[in-house]
């Protein structure tokens, strides 16, 4: 074989398998449960780019598999979160194909505002308490700054916790956004999906525009939780919990009462409803030892539809106080303004158990349906263990405030 | 400073570098250069953090003569600004690293290789000449590398080995995964990798001039290594006798337990925020240090330098040299070697010029008291 076959050899060799480590991309990294395929957008021939090995994926059913345990690089399924970096330089660097959407999840609102109504944006502004609480969250959690430290062994990444007796692969749950259809026609089957195919726990929102049903056929595998309103005079409706129950969600996440509501209509939930209670929209210790008081399995430290207006000083200011006062008593999950890896640490540090996430994923949703709530979701994974990784912590539970230092 | 400064195309105001530089990199060059960590959050925070700082006005009499000399771990160098371990300069040059160890050694600078340099270390030896040089060690996962890359750096003449603690993985960088951009699946700044007889017997499938990617991939999964721990230290000891240094370092109790183990300086740096989102600043992160370590080993600073008077700043918080990265490589963009050469120049000067405006002989006079605190 003469030198330049040889080269031309290796080279399409190269290729191919590289190829096949981009259909890897497609898999699902973290559970059993293979989700559906979802369509990589192809960025061919990016003006102004060097030329490089051939990229095209000639034949992505090469039996070479990367995937290999042979293989150097971690990604495909069963890959450490953190894997997805991998991934993406090898798809671009070998296919041409780039992410689905940007990997800065700061972006992520900006460039939903692209593709979303004007209706959707108002719907999903509202739910997290209007602009300027939105504000206010982002500039409380970036004010809390990462210490990383050096030289600690961290060659066993694990992201793995478990929340209220539900074993997750990673401390964030897809929180209760109604309307999903509003966002993309795929709506909460694509979100559910999503969280599925990584072993998230999803919650379905009781003014979902897709029924419990659908939603537990289509993401059959999935772990998912019920988030309902806080019930008017006449009660919850037992029948809607029912259906939920029957469908498959495990635990129940009521927003707060609104002003007017009282508290009478929790017994009635109680009655309802046997598995664990999550109480939504706490903002202060007094509001989460109540919720102790009444039994309640857990809570979220958030602004729920800004229920007490924009608090100034961000929801996430709250949180160590509310952790310290009630943690290890019931579960405290964080639900206000997280959109990063970067975000969910900080939340974490701060003593939360896990994260509830909104308005990133339905941004993802919006930008490119099931395939965008995963890519979103995997952004925020892989940038939440590297991120550990780097700034030397063994495992998220051993976070504490010291982590940090308020600016 | 012998040589004269070129005009060139070197920007008078050293803080419009990298405005002035992105039209001669292609997006994916500029890309890496600049990229931080998620929203670069870490990399702004470095910037904002030298403005937190005003040189106070010094109105008494000046002095005629500055020296900005000093040694450092028995490393003499003519001031204390060193050039920081950059990998892939090719992206900004073809000549990389070549033209800035040439540049260094024409200052008199120390130079330090980085492992992900883009030509092998001895070729850089070569081109640094008499010039002093360090060498900068990513720790791989394959013990027998890192002694081979160590054994390689003393015979080359490097003289000090700079350890980097905070790129076990490399961080989240959005700027170039969202162009799908990593040179070294294109055989870019793996150098060290491919002309080291271990990696090429145990770990290259194929020639790195054959098929850039196997060799990308192969490097890829010797480089991440995130089970770097203290524990490693006595190999380092083993295999190289000269001052060990860690870079890295942001917490004061890393700097107490580099005291502990008997490590011989630290270089107080976030990488430029490259590696993770959300971070103190590193200048924010160096007065403590500097107070934990007590003066018992020298405190090297490095993360957002872009002037003289930030290295002054950094100076007079207590650190006893700084590096410089992105400027040169932005001079190397924008004018080859000569860029290089006077960008570290003009930076020189200007922290000459900000001593003596303080009115002091040398920088090591300076402290705390020349800076006043704004928010």
């Amino acid at each position: 074989m003469s030198e330049h076959t040889r080269r031309q050899f290796l080279e399409v060799a190269a290729a191919t398998a590289a190829a096949t480590a981009a259909a890897g991309l497609l898999a699902s990294p973290a559970s059993a449960a293979r989700p559906v395929v979802a369509p990589a957008r192809a960025t061919p021939g990016v003006p102004g780019r060097s030329p490089r090995s051939p990229r095209s994926p000639e034949s992505p059913e090469s039996p070479e598999s990367p995937e290999s345990p042979e293989s150097p690089l971690p990604v495909g399924p069963g890959a450490p979160f953190g894997s997805y970096q991998s991934e993406i330089y090898l798809a671009g660097m070998t296919a041409g194909i780039t992410p689905i959407f940007t990997t800065n999840l700061s972006d992520l609102e900006a460039a939903a505002a692209e593709v979303l109504s004007e209706a959707a944006r108002r719907h999903l502004l509202a739910w997290a308490g209007g602009a300027a609480a939105v504000r206010a969250n982002a500039r409380a959690l970036s004010a809390w700054r990462i210490v990383p430290r050096m030289f600690v062994d961290r060659a066993e990444r694990d992201l793995g916790t478990t929340v209220l007796g539900v074993t997750m692969p990673a401390p964030v749950i897809l929180g209760p956004v109604g309307g999903q259809t509003e966002a993309h026609p795929a709506g909460e089957i694509a979100s559910a999906r999503a969280a599925a195919g990584l072993g998230l726990t999803y919650v379905h929102s009781s003014r979902a525009s897709t029924s419990l049903e659908e939603v537990a056929v289509a993401a059959l595998t999935g772990q998912r939780w019920f988030g309902l309103d806080w019930p008017d005079r006449g009660g919850p409706d037992p029948v809607l919990l029912t259906r939920a129950r029957v469908s498959g969600c495990t635990h129940l996440v009521i927003s707060p009462p609104q002003p007017g509501q009282g508290w009478e209509a929790l017994a009635a939930i109680r009655r309802a409803w046997d598995g664990p209670i999550v109480l939504g929209g706490i903002q202060d210790v007094r509001d989460a030892r109540r919720a102790v008081h009444r039994g309640l399995d857990g809570i979220v430290v958030s602004n729920e539809r800004g229920r007490r207006g924009p608090a100034a000083a961000g929801t996430i200011t709250a949180l160590p106080r509310i952790a310290d006062a009630v943690g290890g008593k019931l579960a405290v999950l964080f639900g206000s303004g997280v959109r990063t890896g970067t975000d969910t640490y900080r939340a974490l540090a701060l003593g939360a158990e896990a994260v509830v996430i909104g308005r990133p994923y339905v941004h993802g949703l919006a930008l490119g349906g099931e395939a965008g709530v995963r890519h979103m979701l995997r952004t925020l994974l892989a940038e939440l263990e590297i991120t550990l990784a780097i700034a030397g912590v063994g495992h998220h539970r051993d976070l504490s405030p010291s982590a940090l230092v308020r600016d | 400073m012998t040589p004269p400064v070129a005009a060139g195309t070197i920007p008078g105001d050293l803080s419009q570098l990298e405005a002035q530089a992105a039209d001669s990199l292609s997006p994916e060059a500029l890309a890496y250069i600049r990229a931080g960590a998620g929203d670069a959050d870490t990399t702004r925070a470095n910037a904002g953090a030298f403005r937190h700082w005003r040189i106070k006005r010094h109105r008494g009499r000046k002095p005629a003569e500055v020296d900005l000399s000093t040694t450092i771990l028995g490393t003499r160098m003519p001031a204390p600004v060193l050039f920081a371990p950059v990998g892939v300069q090719t992206l900004a040059h073809p000549d990389g690293d070549l033209a800035s160890a040439r540049a260094a050694a024409e200052l008199g600078l120390t130079y330090l290789h980085s492992t992900q340099g883009a030509y092998p270390m001895e070729e850089v030896a070569a081109a640094n000449g008499d010039g002093s040089r360090w060498y900068q060690l990513y720790w791989p996962t394959d013990d027998e590398l890192a002694v081979s890359f160590l054994r390689r750096a003393r015979a080359a003449g490097y003289t000090h080995l700079v350890i980097t603690l905070d790129t076990t993985l490399l961080g989240w960088r959005p700027i170039d995964l969202d162009l799908g951009y990593s040179p070294f699946l294109e055989n870019k700044g793996i150098a060290n990798y491919t002309s080291d007889p271990v990696f090429r017997r145990k770990h290259m499938p194929v020639p790195a001039e054959l098929a850039a990617l196997p060799a990308g991939i192969a490097f890829s999964g010797v480089f991440q290594n995130p089970g770097l721990g203290w524990q490693q230290l006595p190999l380092v000891r083993e295999h190289w006798d000269g001052p060990v240094l860690l870079k890295g370092i942001q917490s004061p109790r890393d700097a107490e337990l580099a005291v502990e183990h008997a490590i011989d300086g630290i270089v107080v740096s976030n990488h430029g925020g490259r590696q993770v989102d959300g971070a103190i600043a590193s200048l924010d992160a160096l007065g403590p240090i500097v107070q934990a370590v007590g003066g018992t080993m020298p405190v090297l600073f490095d993360s957002g330098i872009r002037t003289g008077r930030d290295a002054f700043k950094a100076l007079a918080l207590g650190a006893d040299a700084v590096l410089v990265g992105r400027p040169y490589l932005y001079g190397l963009a924008l004018d080859g070697q000569r860029g290089t050469r006077t960008v570290m120049r003009r930076l020189v000067d200007e922290l000459e010029e900000e001593v003596r405006k303080a009115g002091l002989r040398s920088h090591r006079a300076l402290s705390r008291s020349a800076l006043t605190r704004v928010r």
